[in-house]
């Protein structure tokens, strides 16, 4: 074991609610992070940043009074003409992000069929139209708002008007696009698309390919998304140019060693910092440890949900299944490996980046055991064990036993928060698709090998089409047979 | 007889100087607010403010302002419509070959001249006349001019269109917006007509304006088929030879009252029997429109979402049909479509923003005055163009009358028009039942009238029988056998009956009129029934109130019905030798 650094004076940081009685006080060491851009030291002005008179007085007139931290990032950038890529989740401003670039250059050359905004669902593409109307309605702003579940002729009507802005959902825009006639986005001049992850995890790839192929290359795009998942950098590499990436969020780019740490949360938002902490760290592989075979499932589902590459590990699954997933983890197929102790005993699990110890080990010797999974062989490596208000007597145990206070990992409260929805959301489709496949396994089916729960990946394939249809899409999309090609890599 | 003609041009220098009228742009050019669109909206408001004018032609009428105001009619000649030559000439050829009464001549020629001026400045009318032929001669010329000026201005837009998008960076947003030029639906012009009859020649019009009379050049598609369904006998059947002569004419020709045809006009070629869908003009009766709107052939209301022109020819008829489905019609035109399958960004904006019926002309014409015609033209006209509502002076149908006379009147008061059916039915319970006698004729134009007097004659266990339009033939020749051999006192008979039958009633020796018949010419024909031996004077009883001012002005004329309105007295007699 590495020692950590120490730094001067305490650190109380405050999360929510406070630590229970029984902790005591103890001195947190600050890690020096490297951030994505130094020059956010200073906040600046929505007219410093470059906006425009006209839209710094729709500004105000919003009360926006302030840039928020993504505007911060983004907008210079984005008025310098650039595609910008940016990470960032629901409430942090993204909307003001991508609106005011497209405004002010929309002042500049006005015209119909200005900018698209896909958006994932019906609820955030009405929001981001008020915006936009809200930002625009000094300046005469048409903006349409398209999306299922409302009658196709007003809509038709409504791009009759020639709007400026569209926003939409990717299925009834392929409608109109394929059937209302006299419509086309041939002069688009901005694409933007918010919450590209969920977007692709909803089952819009297809929607979303034909959209991409009838407007303009010529174009500037604009990609945001709370997670980093491999289709959206695959969309990102096939649509957007040379863009600014930019983060609200800071993260390590190394790791030096081992370094253990502890978080204290509420139960109730468990799954959200375990969401938190895999997007931190995206793109490094990490193990998920929990308690129970249920867990495991759950966790993996619901993180598949969220369009992160999970598959599970457990005693109730079968060899060839379990031997399935190790060889998907293994080959770096599937970067997270959700799994009981019991299962991941005896395997031959090669280094990991991250160890979540979702769920507190029983024993301290499990807890070693776990951790030891990274930062081998003198490679890098982080552990995180998540306390909850129920754990903190066997954390103290474990850390009674190792002979040592572990580090807090220090977490960005309103990040956190802002995954809450998602994470919940999430969660609820996972328990809908693992009863489901609790009364799969009722329905008699005799052989034992089919008694094991399916591969998870084509579960959850065959589940995200029941997504669509419990109302993802809405609307006419016309049905879609057959099975969903799957994407080469 | 000597040729007619309408007025042309006395020199040419005569022609330099007059102005050339470009009504089809002034009518879709006009910029059109909220307050213009509420302004037209406001029947109440735009009745108050209505102005009484006496015009040539058409007569006594009320003039409902547009957006702007309506120039009243003075004698300008034909060119200054900016209308087609062919069309004009066309439509000469038309008017001429007409046959009009030669002490009428005059008369009709300015009735014509004043519907051509109305029609072509693309205003609403609700015009009296009897010169169906005239006046049938006139829009349809008016239908050909509008669908030639439309034609070409969406092939030069479209033309525009794809010069404009061959250019560096495609159409601008000026070219495009300039460009709108169509509604949701390609049906623009809606004829509404009694019978296949009207429809045969009214397309035949059509037909000849757009083509003239030389049969060669004209291209006509589903003609015969045309031929087969529409046409009908010319011969009168002899047993019908001592009939009036408006019974007479409904009987000649196809009178099937169910059916809808749709036309699309392509360089010069007519097509008939085109899909709803491709046709440029609707004509349709009441009935077999209706069915397709919302009722056992479909649910196409968004058909008639973009009607430019609809023209209602002869109301008159149409109320012995069924007036709800002329209604339920007019309720569907204009509401914003159910589906749209045309080129969105030709739609023009006011379609989008819901003002297609400030720019949509209603015509409606019949041979004589009624308070549903009114009430039907202005609640559906809102065209910014304004309107104008005649009421000829009427001479009246009392001259007739072949018998010795005394004709009872009976006004009742009424202070709510809702209360008019209550009042009138207590009326006559309590003053006019007990004092019937045997051999009465009861007439009870409006059917649901019909039903509320039965009702009560039964409960009362009055001896009578009935002659009404769902009675069969049976029971009709029936009753009227009864009746006329005295086995019961009272034969109560209904207007639509009476209109389609036309029968003559025997054994009548009174008549009670519950309410004037709308056909002005049905008071002395049912007077003219009358078996009383000659040495009495037959009695007429008539129920009236002051919302039967049309009906009494059509039977009595206008001044004989004057007074007998400001006449203070609840009864009056008037006898005649």
């Amino acid at each position: 074991m590495s020692d950590s650094s120490s730094s001067d004076g305490e650190d109380n940081q405050k999360f929510l609610g406070n630590r229970k009685k029984n902790l005591t006080k103890k001195k947190v060491v600050t890690e020096e992070i490297e951030k994505d851009d130094e020059e956010d030291v200073k906040e600046k002005s929505f007219a410093e940043l470059g906006v425009s008179q006209p839209l710094c007085d729709a500004c105000q007139r919003l009360g926006w009074m302030k840039p928020s931290k993504i505007q911060q990032a983004a907008l210079p950038h984005a008025l310098q003409g650039k595609d910008v890529i940016g990470l960032a989740e629901t409430g942090s401003g993204k909307t003001g992000a991508f609106a005011i670039p497209v405004l002010q250059s929309l002042l500049d050359h006005p015209q119909a069929f200005f900018c698209l905004v896909l958006t994932p669902t019906r609820e955030l593409a009405f929001q981001i139209g008020q915006q936009f109307e809200a930002l625009g309605s000094g300046i005469g702003l048409i903006a349409a708002v398209i999306v299922g579940g409302v009658d196709m002729a007003a809509q038709a009507m409504a791009l009759a008007r020639r709007p400026h802005i569209i926003v939409a959902t990717p299925g009834r825009l392929v409608d109109h696009l394929e059937n209302t006639k006299g419509f086309n986005l041939k002069a688009l001049k901005f694409l933007i698309m918010d919450e590209a992850d969920r977007i692709l995890n909803m089952d819009f790839e297809v929607e979303l390919d034909k959209i991409l192929k009838v407007i303009p290359r010529e174009r500037r795009t604009y990609l945001f998304s709370a997670t980093m998942t491999k289709k959206v950098s695959k969309l990102e590499r096939a649509s957007l140019r040379d863009p600014a990436r930019v983060s609200v969020s800071s993260r390590y780019k190394t790791v030096d060693n081992l370094k253990q740490h502890y978080i204290f949360v509420p139960n109730k938002y468990k799954e959200t910092y375990l969401v938190y902490l895999l997007n931190e760290h995206a793109g490094n592989s990490a193990i998920v440890f929990c308690a129970t075979c249920a867990t495991t499932m759950q966790i993996a589902v619901m993180l598949r949900q969220l369009g992160m590459q999970a598959v599970p590990l457990h005693g109730q699954m079968s060899q060839e299944k379990r031997l399935g997933s190790l060889n998907k983890f293994k080959s770096k197929a599937r970067e997270i490996l959700v799994c009981t102790d019991v299962a991941a005993r005896g395997l031959d699990i090669p280094h990991v980046d991250m160890v979540i110890n979702y769920d507190m080990p029983s024993q301290s010797k499990d807890y070693v055991h776990r951790v030891g999974r990274t930062a081998r062989a003198g490679r890098s490596g982080i552990a995180i064990t998540v306390v909850t208000q129920y754990d903190v007597e066997a954390y103290q145990k474990i850390e009674a036993n190792l002979g040592k206070k572990l580090d807090e990992y220090k977490c960005v409260e309103n990040e956190v928060m802002v995954l809450v929805e998602r994470t919940q959301e999430a969660t609820e489709n996972a328990r809908i698709e693992m009863k489901e496949m609790d009364e799969k396994k009722k329905s008699g089916k005799k052989r034992r090998q089919n008694d094991d729960f399916g591969d998870t990946e084509e579960s959850g394939g065959r589940f995200k089409m029941g997504i669509k249809s419990m109302g993802g899409r809405g609307g006419s999309g016309g049905g879609r047979g057959g099975k969903k090609k799957k994407m080469s890599k | 007889m000597p040729k007619r003609k309408l007025k042309t041009p006395e020199s040419t220098e005569t022609t330099k100087i007059c102005k050339k009228n470009d009504n089809f742009s002034d009518f879709w050019s006009e910029k059109l607010d909220e307050i213009g669109s509420a302004h037209l909206a406001d029947t109440k408001s735009r009745t108050k403010s209505a102005v009484k004018h006496e015009l040539t032609g058409i007569g006594s009428s009320s003039i409902y302002k547009g957006t702007r105001d309506l120039q009243l009619p003075k004698s300008e000649d034909l060119s200054n419509f900016g209308w087609n030559e062919g069309v004009l000439e066309h439509l000469q050829v038309l008017l001429e070959e007409i046959e009009v009464d030669e002490k009428k001549e005059e008369q009709i020629e300015a009735e014509r001249g004043a519907i051509l001026k109305f029609t072509a400045e693309y205003r609403d009318l609700l015009a009296i006349t009897g010169d169906q032929g005239g006046y049938r001669s006139i829009y349809c010329a008016h239908i050909i001019q509008h669908l030639i000026r439309n034609k070409n201005l969406i092939i030069g837009n479209k033309r525009k269109l794809e010069i404009a998008s061959t250019q560096e960076g495609g159409a601008d947003e000026e070219t495009i917006e300039s460009c709108r030029d169509s509604g949701f639906v390609r049906p623009v012009v809606l004829v509404l007509c009694a019978f296949k009859k009207d429809a045969y020649d009214i397309i035949n019009r059509l037909r000849r304006i757009l083509h003239g009379d030389d049969e060669g050049k004209s291209e006509v598609w589903n003609k015969n088929r045309f031929e087969e369904e529409y046409s009908g006998p010319t011969e009168l059947p002899t047993t019908r030879a001592d009939f009036p002569d408006d019974h007479k004419e409904l009987l000649l020709g196809n009178n099937d009252d169910a059916f809808r045809i749709g036309l699309a006009i392509s360089k010069k070629v007519l097509k008939l029997y085109e899909k709803f869908e491709k046709a440029d003009i609707l004509v349709c009766s009441p009935l077999g429109l209706r069915m397709i709107l919302n009722g056992d052939d479909g649910n196409e209301a968004h058909l008639i979402s973009s009607i430019n022109m609809t023209i209602v020819d002869r109301t008159d008829i149409m109320l012995q049909q069924n007036w709800e489905n002329l209604q339920l019609i007019f309720s569907h035109l204009h509401s914003q479509p159910s589906k749209i399958d045309v080129d969105i960004s030709r739609v023009r904006k006011l379609y989008l923003d819901g003002q297609s019926r400030h720019f949509s002309q209603l015509l409606m014409f019949s041979r004589y005055s009624h308070e549903l015609f009114t009430s039907l033209m202005l609640q559906n006209s809102q065209n910014h163009r304004g309107l104008v509502i005649a009421k000829p002076k009427q001479s009246g149908t009392l001259s007739n009358i072949e018998i010795p006379l005394c004709q009872e009147l009976h006004k009742f008061e009424v202070k709510d028009p809702n209360e008019t059916s209550d009042l009138r039915f207590k009326y006559f319970v309590d003053k006019i039942m007990p004092s019937l006698i045997p051999r009465t004729l009861i007439v009870i134009p409006s059917y649901f009238d019909f039903v509320r007097v039965r009702n009560h004659l039964k409960k009362a266990e009055e001896s009578f029988v009935m002659c009404h339009e769902y009675a069969t033939r049976a029971k009709v020749d029936r009753a009227r056998e009864m009746f006329f051999h005295e086995r019961k006192s009272y034969l109560v008979v209904t207007e639509r009956w009476y209109f389609f039958n036309r029968r003559h009633l025997t054994g009548v020796h009174r008549v009670v009129f519950y309410q004037l018949p709308s056909h002005p010419l049905f008071y002395s024909e049912f007077i003219n029934m009358s078996d009383a031996e000659t040495s009495q004077r037959f009695l007429a009883v008539l129920l009236l109130c002051k919302y039967d001012r049309i009906r009494l002005e059509n039977t009595f004329g206008t001044e004989m019905a004057a007074a007998v309105m400001s006449n203070k007295q609840a009864v009056q007699a008037i006898v005649s030798q």
